[in-house]
This record gives C-alpha cells, structure tokens and sequence, in this order.
C-alpha cells in the first residue's frame, strides 16, 4: 500500500506505509519510522516518533493539511489535486514567481539545458532578492518575462521541458 | 502652574495605527477606563484592533501617505470622533515632529514627546552635538577635510586601534579597511583611498572606532513633567538579520552591575539633560571592552518593549498616558528592580526554509499556550489573510522566566504552541537560535546571524523522520476536515473525514 502524496513540494512516492496494533510505520528515504499517536484533539495531534513525543497543528480545507510541527511547517495533498488553476500535468514543469516583484535578471535562454539548483532567474520582492532555481535535469521551453518586468504573485515565470521519471 | 505641568484626564484616545501595537494600546485604554478609537484601511475592516476598540473610523482607500500616514486626516478624525489624545505607536508618525506639532496645535493631547524633542533627536548630528556637550560617549571618529596621510595617522592614533577607514561617498564595503595596530595603518589606508578613488571617483575617507564583538543594548527611559526621568534598565537585542531585531531580552548577560548603573545613568542623563517628557529608548553599542557609545535615542514606544514589563512589573503604555496627562510617574527609581529573565522573539511572515522569503496566507490557527509567562502580542486572528501592504511582523512572542536558561526553555516550548497555520513564519529559525549553544552562552553579538550560516542550514535540511510520520498519519486517516466557523473560535470539533477522496 504505497500512496502517492505531495508534502510540500516534494512527491512521496513509493513509501512503505503499514498499520501495526498501535500506530503505523512508514519507511521513505532510507528512514524506517514508527508513528503512534497518542493523543487528538481539535487542530493539535501529539505523537510519539520512534519513541520521541511531538506535536503536530493541523488544519484541514479544500487545499490539504496544513500542517506544523516543531516550526516547520508542511501542506500535505493528494498528487492530483493541485493547489492553483492548472492541473497537476502542468504544473510540473513550471517555475512560479512566489510573490509580486520585480524580474531583476534572467539567467537562461530559450532551448539551453538546465541542471538541478541551477540558478534560472532573479526576481526583487518587498526589497529582497530571491532567485528561482532549476528544480530538475531538464531543458529550457520557455522564458515568459524579460528583466525590469514586473510580475504578479503566481504565475509562470519559465517553463521547462517535461522530463521523464524513472 | 504653567501650561505644560497641568493635568487633563484623558477621556478618549485615538490610536494612529493598526496591528499588534494598536492592540496593545487598546488593551491598556481598557484596563484604565478611556474609550479608544480605531483606524482602519478598507482590507482590515475586521482586524482585531478594530474589533476591539470602543469607535472605528476608515481612513479609506489608498498608498500609506493617504493613510496611516496623513496627518490632516487623521487629525479631523480625532476631532470628529471627540478623542482628546492620540497614540502614534511606533513606525508611521510616532517620530514625525510636524504631526506631534499640528495634533498639539488642534489642542490634542500628543501621547509622547513634544516636537522639539522628537526634532532634536531625529537629527543625526545635532543629537551627536548635544551628548558630546553633555560627555555621553559617541563612537570616536575623524571626518574632517585634511586628507594627509600624516594627519589620518594622527587622528587614527587618537581614536585608538583598531580603527575602521571608511570612504565618504561610500558604500557596500569599498574603500573599506579595518586596521588593528599602527604601523598596518598607512598601507590600508593607501589602499583604501585608491579603491574608493576608483569606486567613487572621491578618494576622500572617514576613520572610526572599530567595534569588536558589538552589542545592541538599549534602555528604556520615562519621563513626567515634574522633571522625573527615570530608567527602567536595559535590553539587549543584538540578534538582528538585515538589520532588523529578532530577538530581543532583559537583562543582558554582557552587563554586569557597574556597567548597568553606568549605562541606565548616562540615559537619564540624557532625558535629563533635554528635559524629555514620554517614553524614550536610548540605543548603545557596547564593544568587547565594556566600552559603550551613543547610537541614537528612540522618542516613542518601542517594539520590544514587552520585555521591559515583564521583568520590572510596569506597564509602559499606562506610564505613557499617565505622563500625557500631566501626573508624575508613581515609581522611585529605587523602587523599580529587574524580576527573572524576558525573551522576545518576533514572528515574521518569512519562509526560513526558502531564503527567508516573505510569504502571505491566510492563517488558520494563530495557537495559544497554557504555559504561565507566556504572552503573544499579536494583532492577528484565526482567519486573517496576511497580505504584503504592511510589515511582515505578524506577532510578538513574549516569555518571563525565573532565569535566562529557564526563559529560553521555556521559549522554545512555547514557539511550538502558537503555529500560525496557513502562513510559513520564522518559527524554526528562532528555535534553532535560541538552540544554539552560541545564543545559549550569551555570545550574542550583532553579527550572530551572519556567523551562524549553520543555523539557516539547518532550517533548510529536511526531517525524513517528521514527514514519514506525517505521511503515516495522513494514511491511516488521522487528520479530519476542520470546521470552518469552529475553527475561528480556536475551538474546532472533528467532522467526518472528507480527505478520504485524496488518498485513491
């Protein structure tokens, strides 16, 4: 029973989940866990990890889970169900600008193959640099702004090529 | 009895501002009977600070300068809502001299300082002036026409090493050398005027006193108009990223009792010296030696205040408006003492996790904590969209604790308790502050952030441990849609599981 779910923004994908008398174990990226809850009540879930009690907040709409535990915070969904008005096909290969700002540089062409991290674009928002960065191996399809653009919050800044998974 | 000295019960108060400290203004209002008057912008018609005040009025649509920054109309409010003071807070016109002058010319009690004040002490260099006239350190410094190298020499030898050479058109680190002993001084300073030459087409450079391991202390002064200027100690708040302050505390472990009493006397020797009236923060840097220097003086409440409260017991608005009034502070200095240990870690819409990021949502839980000592300054409710038109500072956590090693503890705990739902905040990068064994020694230096890249690392690296578990739990059917109108009311029941569709 290997569910497919989006955690942030990373796929889990392939985990081993099963439920044992007291809880569940889950082994994912070389880690075995066990979970057990041991306590739920409203938005607060208080959990015991491989012996170590914490605490997650959770809030459940339309979106996911939202959810916080320890400070970091997560937004758990389905891998069909996507967040923004495109469907999950496409979204997987676009880079989004994650708030409204400025295009300072674009850093790629059109057509130039990109690697993971790879630096793609630099936008400015509320007096701060940010840059997007390649997500994946893959090939540049297209570069939507140009520097000095301004953007909105969302929207498609470059559009890589689809790649095949393994 | 002159003009000044006279009391006047303050009946209504208009707070010109939103958010957390509005909220907190209100509260105190509250606590001594006075009405409050709100001012909103059209997308915050329901924040809390709305809610809670006695009257609200818009300011309606528009940039900050038709706002919370226009001094005109926020003053025909306060006529037309018949406040007979306003409370600037802090930011947007709480230090602007000219709307002090105009709400105390509309006959308006100001709830601060007078105008000549707030003029004296905004200006840089008259403020500079006026504590060398009354022997308040300043950081030492040459910035004068002759340019000789045997007079920057001399100069430099007079300020003492290690000095900082600095071009005067400069900026970003060019033409920046610091110098740690003497005869190092005429090959850095060659250098120096030759980058800035190049740089900034001015060779000209400036010399100051380098500041090993600096801090950020400040202390936290009232005055009445019965010519009490009292102090109510320090905080330190040296952990800042891009010059902004995180976190904040009381008392500093780098002062001991002697430099205490020295610092909090210079400070009243300044609120003395002007003859001040409200609350004031007197901001110093204070170096490896014990050595501290003038920075500049605070004529209004100050974000972290909260801290100050909670270990001395005084409530700082309640002074501010009794002062307004004309009472006298009802403390002897000898009577206000510091309690235990605060920490003040100030909650950003930020994603530490991605660069800091500033990030917007609608927040689903604020959180709340059983722990004693715990208090959450927030302007922000379960349900509120935070957006990018003001601050990013959504809240301030606040802990007392018998000691520093009990407060920090206890902070830790208690960032766990308020989440924020709905909205990446900085939450674990102050948990992994107040983790490392750097802030637990109290080697706080202003420079921390910069010096501890491992903390941001941290943040970045993912826990497989936590999202396994997450995910195990979201398989076996743990987390349940939450109610909407129960969830407002920070009490949410659970409904049936309607994720259930997400899982095929």
């Amino acid at each position: 029973m290997a569910k497919k779910l989006m955690l942030g923004k990373n796929l889990i994908d392939g985990a081993e989940f099963k439920k044992d008398t007291n809880g569940y174990f889950v082994k994912f990226n070389e880690q075995e866990t066990r979970v057990e809850v041991l306590h739920s009540l409203g938005n607060k879930i208080i959990f015991n990890v491989n012996g170590v009690k914490k605490v997650a907040h959770y809030y459940a709409d339309q979106t996911g889970v939202h959810l916080d535990v320890e400070g970091r915070s997560f937004l758990l969904h389905g891998p069909k169900k996507s967040l923004g008005k495109v469907s999950a096909g496409e979204e997987e290969g676009q880079l989004k600008s994650p708030m409204p700002g400025k295009v300072l540089q674009v850093l790629v062409d059109k057509g130039e193959s990109v690697s993971t991290g790879q630096p793609l674009l630099v936008m400015e928002a509320m007096k701060m640099e940010h840059t997007i960065k390649s997500p994946t191996d893959s090939v540049v399809e297209k570069v939507l702004f140009e520097a000095g653009d301004l953007v909105e919050g969302d929207v498609d800044l470059i559009v890589l090529a689809e790649v095949k998974k393994e | 009895m002159n003009e000044q000295t006279k009391e006047k019960k303050i009946k209504k108060l208009l707070i010109s501002n939103r958010g957390e400290i509005a909220c907190r203004v209100i509260h105190t209002a509250k606590l001594l009977g006075i009405k409050t008057v709100a001012l909103y912008t059209p997308d915050e018609k329901n924040a809390k600070h709305v809610q809670m005040a006695d009257e609200d009025f818009s300011l309606g649509e528009g940039t900050l300068s038709d706002t919370f920054l226009n001094k005109q109309k926020i003053i025909s409010i306060a006529k037309e809502s018949g406040a007979d003071a306003i409370h600037p807070g802090y930011g947007f016109l709480s230090e602007n001299a000219d709307f002090c002058e105009l709400v105390e010319k509309a006959g308006i009690i100001f709830v601060g300082p007078t105008f000549e004040h707030i003029r004296l002490m905004g200006d840089k260099i008259m403020s500079k002036t006026k504590m060398q006239e009354i022997s308040v350190p300043v950081i030492p410094g040459y910035n004068g026409n002759d340019q000789s190298a045997a007079n920057l020499k001399k100069q430099a030898k007079i300020i003492g090493f290690p000095v900082l050479i600095k071009a005067t058109a400069g900026g970003g680190g060019k033409g920046m050398r610091i110098v740690h002993k003497e005869e190092d001084f005429s090959a850095s300073l060659e250098s120096a005027k030759s980058e800035a030459l190049s740089s900034f087409s001015n060779g000209d450079v400036l010399i100051e006193k380098f500041i090993t391991k600096p801090r950020h202390i400040e202390v936290q002064m009232m005055s009445d108009v019965h010519e009490n200027h009292l102090h109510f100690y320090e905080r330190e708040c040296s952990i800042q990223r891009r010059y902004q302050k995180i976190i904040e505390e009381t008392p500093s472990v780098a002062l001991n009792a002697d430099l205490r009493e020295s610092i909090c006397k210079d400070a009243v020797k300044i609120t003395s010296a002007i003859n001040y009236r409200g609350a004031a923060t007197v901001e110093f840097i204070l170096d490896e030696g014990g050595n501290y220097y003038f920075l500049e003086m605070n004529t209004r409440l100050q974000v972290e205040h909260p801290v100050t409260e909670e270990v001395t017991g005084v409530d700082l608005v309640a002074m501010q408006i009794l002062v307004a009034e004309g009472k006298k502070i009802p403390y002897a200095q000898e009577s206000i003492s510091q309690r235990g240990h605060s920490i003040e870690c100030r909650i950003y819409a930020e994603d530490p996790e991605n660069n800091f990021f500033p990030t917007t949502g609608k927040i689903h839980v604020v959180g709340k904590s059983d722990l004693p000592g715990v208090r959450l300054d927030s302007g922000i409710q379960n349900g509120d969209e935070v957006t990018v038109n003001y601050d990013p500072m959504v809240a301030k956590l606040i802990v007392h604790a018998e000691n520093r090693d009990m407060a920090i503890s206890k902070m830790q705990k208690a960032i766990d308790d308020f989440p924020f739902l709905g909205l990446k905040n900085n939450r674990l990068y102050l948990k992994k502050v107040l983790d490392s064994e750097a802030f637990k020694e109290g080697e706080t230096w202003t420079n921390f952030v910069d010096v501890h890249p491992e903390l941001f690392e941290q943040c970045e690296k993912r826990n497989f441990q936590i999202e396994n578990s997450l995910y195990g739990m979201f398989c076996g059917g743990i987390f349940k849609k939450t109610n909407t109108s129960s969830a407002a009311s920070g009490e949410p029941e659970l409904i049936e599981d309607e994720l259930q569709k997400f899982r095929n």
